[in-house]
């Protein structure tokens, strides 16, 4: 009892500094938006300001926009668990001890390091579906094949890979194809896969202990074996991190890309609903309802949260 | 751990004294520093370096965020914001003089003796005056006309008219001038457009986005389907234009403009729809022979007129000197230097119908001042609808625009979505404001609903 | 003899398929720098390889904006940000890992909830708050708000978990009190997963370019990100400059990635586990 009574102490000043900007800098303002979602909060301010309970939450259920843009963001989550095993796979392979392997890694973290501006531009230009790399790849490749196809259109088209029709949710064949949603998935992929995942699992990789490989491998396991029985289990932790962190990520993400990228088009198709949210508050000045927006997101996210938790500990009890 | 902790707190601290040190002195010499928010147009060094001359006591802070209206309403509400700010469109202008950081300046300028609806084009007006008052100073004035090579028109054996001209007569005249590579590719466009430019071809096609009174979205007129549908047939029917991937694909590079600026200078194409500040970057350029005429007109005798106001913020520490900056845009030093830079032009007609005006000696080759005051004279500019955010109503036509671009819808279907849903955004915002349903019903004999 | 020979068939495989995946991270990047080296009129169409290296687009990128000042903003910063996050972040992992106090679990889930709201809207919220406490268009404003990130608590948490507590429970008995369990044990043990975050850190707070876009009005304060969209503008694009710019600004991250990565190779393994 009185060892917990210490305890609570030393965890009070350990948690000071960080509570303290946690209360500043984040739950404050995340207060503050929660309560701005039941107002009509407007920065241009025509009326005067007043509390409109659930009326922006009852809007956002009817708003065609919300619907259609919640379903690109999901679509263009698709890339995430080739990124996460991709990284996996990579840290894997990294983890050997090869002459050279220092350079590898640090080949293929590369991404990373480069501003995101930049990196958007350049893939922008490469995405060009006349003159760009990808495309003259494609029709190179085409014709060796002697497969007669159109190149992708990428940033121009609204096509996608399941057919999602562009005004309202449904599916149509018409849409059906590569377009503006598939090229931003591939370039996420390229910059996630050697990203901060691969590092991630690099360093959890290096937490196995050795003397459980080498007892697998004594008894005779072999290496797919060794990883998924000995190797896998002890990643755990990390996977559910990474998953965690992915899927929060990619709720929200969207805004940058779409941003410098395609401003949220063709015909708005790649407009996710952090980049709603944004054009809501930033655009159109409708704080209120823009705060509405995001809590939905969050709530979304909390729920994909918590139904992860519960996986995640059980595969953590598991081990 | 701990050493490594000390080592680095002590280098962060060394680090921080360092760049303290290296901070650029504050203007300390008694200057008072007037902060403009404006795009990076090389020209506007010219313009603050001349107030600065003729006022020694100023200093101009030129904040380049390129028509970030949120940054500056947001700065400016948390009472910080740049002293003056210009406003790039008429949407600019309401959603700076909604959110109430625009200093109202009507009487200001009045007691100065300038009179804008007297003084200057009204094509300018838009992004200075709101709801009939006064919030900005217009800092120019661009409209929309047609550049061309004429080297290249000779060769193609055709003839421009002088005056107004209709786009029967330039398809013609654009296929003549469009040719074709080895490969099949265009490697000369006849006519270079850029699809944002709608509102060019909504101009002189006559159609509104909105009904006088600003109550009823109009682009499912048919002026507003025949000004779609001939950016399409350019494109699609009669092959002079580029389409949105071979747009892409000679997308724009370059520096201030650039754009379908190098891409004319490159003679990537014969002509193209552009205004007059494009000679900022086309007079750098050597050998060519550049000639201007009026835009074709679909029915009515129009152009699609733009340009900046600058406005005031209200909280500005230095009221009294940001309004006379704001006043010196009135003045014949900063219009003739306007002029002289080809920053568009001048939006007060004593400029420019000046000889000065018509012809600079300075640039003797330049014999199209003419054209551009005609063009400018009958400049119509953005309208705007009391009832409606501005912003919402530009993404809802951007988004059927780009349907269209992508051909899959063609522009009647897209036109009439585009009304339907900003008739909807204007009943939605009608229903939930009840100062704006009594002004709603004082101007429409239908109530709403 | 033969176990080695299927070794090496292995070890040849596993570097073909890193050989491609390098290749195929490493062709944008070459695209980069080869337009980095371009006269502007050759950035679009044309060959991938410059026909003649022009030099002197780096000279401009610092002659057109003081890309020097840019420079030293974006490390200073960063290093702070990193600095203060690594600092509190492990100071609360320690909190939520190794102590066991009431309200723990509810208090860490809400940290973790709060991760997920995003960042557009506790932008304006926070803004003002800047404006309440002076901090527009300084330093402070740019450092401070980014260094309690739940996130480094999170991950660190993550990584003390795996930590045995065996150690500092020895540590304990020894009578050690808890703030030197924290700095003689703990803290070298997550060395790797400092290491990691302090990089995730750097390298996010060195390319963040909202915040700082906002945030500032002085040109001497402004940061890479923010600065070199000078080269890329509404008005004019100049991709060659641009792409020089970013060459150059991966400069400081690839050399913190270097220095970085030995630490993490070397990691737990050589670490305090074995020794």
């Amino acid at each position: 009892m009185k060892a917990n009574r210490s305890q609570f102490k030393a965890a009070i000043a350990f948690l000071a500094p960080n509570f303290l900007g946690f209360l500043l800098f984040t739950a404050g303002p995340v207060l503050f938006s929660l309560g701005a979602s039941f107002t009509n909060t407007n920065l241009q301010q025509t009326l005067p300001l007043r509390f409109n309970g659930i009326a922006n939450y009852s809007e956002l259920v009817r708003d065609k926009a919300f619907w259609l843009y919640l379903v690109n963001t999901l679509y263009m989550m698709l890339g995430l668990p080739f990124a996460m095993f991709g990284s996996l796979w990579l840290a894997v392979l990294l983890n050997r001890k090869l002459r050279g392997i220092s350079i590898f890694r640090t080949l293929l973290y590369l991404p990373s390091f480069a501003s995101g501006v930049a990196i958007m531009i350049l893939w922008k230009a490469l995405y060009n579906p006349d003159f760009g790399p990808i495309n003259e790849t494609l029709r190179h490749v085409f014709s060796v094949l002697n497969v007669h196809a159109d190149t992708p259109q990428w940033l121009q088209s609204t096509h996608n890979m399941v057919g999602l029709d562009v005004e309202k949710v449904g599916l149509t064949p018409k849409q059906f194809g590569l377009g503006a949603r598939d090229a931003l998935i591939l370039m996420g992929v390229w910059i996630a896969i050697g990203g901060n995942n691969m590092l991630l699992y690099l360093a959890a990789l290096t937490n196995v202990p050795e003397e459980l490989l080498e007892a697998a491998q004594l008894d005779g396991a072999s290496s797919w074996r060794c990883f998924v029985s000995v190797t896998w289990p002890q990643l755990a932790p990390t996977t559910f991190f990474i998953l965690v962190m992915s899927i929060i990520g990619g709720l929200q993400g969207g805004f940058e890309t779409a941003r410098v990228m395609t401003t949220g088009g063709p015909a708005g198709t790649t407009t996710t609903l952090a980049y709603f949210i944004y054009s809501l508050a930033f655009e159109q000045f409708r704080i209120g309802y823009a705060s509405a927006v995001a809590w939905v997101l969050f709530a979304f996210v909390f729920v994909a949260t918590l139904v992860n938790w519960r996986f995640g500990n059980r595969a953590a009890n598991e081990m | 751990m701990r050493t490594f902790l000390f080592i680095v707190s002590a280098a962060l601290i060394v680090a921080s004294i360092i760049v303290w040190k290296l901070q650029p002195p504050p203007t300390s010499d008694g200057r008072v520093v007037l902060t403009w928010v404006t795009d990076d147009n090389p020209a506007r060094k010219g313009q603050a370096a001349l107030y600065e001359r003729l006022h020694p006591n100023i200093k101009i802070n030129i904040d380049p965020v390129n028509g970030g209206v949120e940054k500056v309403i947001v700065q400016c509400l948390a009472g910080v914001g740049p002293d003056v700010f210009d406003a790039f469109d008429a949407f600019q202008l309401a959603a700076y003089v909604k959110s109430g950081v625009a200093l109202d300046v009507t009487e200001q300028l009045h007691k100065a003796g300038v009179d804008l609806k007297r003084d200057a084009f009204p094509g300018a007006l838009g992004t200075s005056v709101y709801a009939g008052r006064t919030y900005g100073v217009p800092t120019n004035l661009a409209a929309d006309g047609l550049w061309y090579h004429q080297d290249l028109i000779r060769e193609a054996g055709v003839t421009i008219p002088k005056g107004s001209w209709t786009w029967e007569q330039l398809i013609p005249i654009a296929q003549r001038l469009t040719k074709r590579g080895a490969d099949g590719r265009i490697t000369q466009y006849g006519l270079m457009f850029e699809w944002w430019n709608w509102r060019h071809f909504f101009t002189v096609f006559g159609a509104r986005v909105f009904n006088q009174a600003g109550t009823k979205c109009t682009t499912d007129s048919r002026e507003a389907i025949a000004a779609i549908q001939m950016m399409v047939d350019l494109v699609y029917k009669y092959h002079v234009s580029p389409t949105p991937v071979e747009e892409s694909s000679i997308a724009t590079q370059g520096g201030f403009g650039s754009g379908y600026i190098s891409l004319l200078a490159a003679k990537r194409g014969a002509m193209a729809i552009g205004g007059r500040w494009w000679l900022g970057q086309l007079r750098g350029m050597k050998g060519l022979e550049l000639g201007v005429a009026e835009s074709p007109i679909g029915s009515i005798h129009a152009s699609h007129a733009y340009g900046r106001g600058m406005l005031v913020n209200k909280q500005s520490d230095h009221l009294a000197e940001a309004l006379k900056f704001q006043r010196f845009l009135s003045s014949d030093a900063y219009l003739n230097l306007v002029n002289d830079q080809a920053d568009g032009a001048g939006a007060f007609l004593k400029s420019d119908e000046t000889p000065r005006f018509l012809f600079n000696p300075n640039y003797p080759t330049e014999r199209s001042n003419d054209v551009w005051l005609r063009i400018m004279k009958m400049g119509v500019g953005d309208e705007v609808s009391p009832f409606v955010d501005t912003n919402t109503v530009s993404r809802l036509i951007q988004t059927q625009i780009d349907l269209v671009q992508t051909g899959q819808k063609s522009p009647t279907e897209a036109m009439r979505a585009a009304a339907k849903n900003i008739n909807e955004a204007i009943a939605k915002a009608v229903s939930e404001d009840p100062s704006l349903t009594e002004k709603y019903n004082l101007v429409n004999l239908e109530p709403v609903r | 003899m033969n176990r080695r020979l299927g070794l090496g068939v292995k070890n040849g495989a596993v570097v073909f398929v890193l050989v491609v995946f390098a290749v195929s991270t490493l062709a944008p990047l070459l695209w980069m720098i080869f337009t980095s080296f371009k006269p502007l009129q050759d950035v679009e169409g044309g060959a991938i390889v410059p026909k003649s290296w022009h030099k002197e687009n780096y000279s401009a990128v610092f002659q057109q904006v003081p890309f020097a000042r840019y420079y030293m903003n974006s490390v200073f910063i960063a290093a702070w940000v990193t600095f203060l996050t690594c600092l509190t972040s492990a100071m609360g992992a320690f909190a939520f890992s190794r102590l066991e106090w009431k309200g723990r679990d509810a208090l860490f889930r809400l940290y973790l909830a709060t991760m997920m709201i995003p960042g557009v809207v506790t932008m304006i919220p926070n803004y003002t708050l800047m404006v309440k406490l002076h901090l527009l268009d300084s330093y402070t404003g740019l450092i401070v708000p980014s260094a309690f990130g739940a996130f480094g608590t999170f991950l660190l948490r993550q990584f003390m978990l795996t930590i045995p507590k065996a150690l500092d429970e020895a540590a304990t008995i020894d009578g050690a009190g808890y703030w030197n369990v924290f700095l003689d044990v703990v803290l070298p043990l997550a060395r790797p997963g400092l290491i990691a975050l302090a990089i995730f850190t750097f390298l996010g707070n060195y390319g963040s370019f909202y915040w700082p876009l906002i945030l500032i009005k002085s040109e001497s304060l402004r940061t890479l990100p923010v600065g070199m969209m000078y080269f890329d503008t509404t008005y004019g694009r100049q991709t060659n400059l641009l792409m020089a710019a970013s060459v150059m600004s991966l400069l400081p991250p690839i050399l913190l990635f270097l220095i970085g990565q030995k630490h993490l190779i070397k990691g737990i393994a050589f670490g305090a586990v074995k020794g």
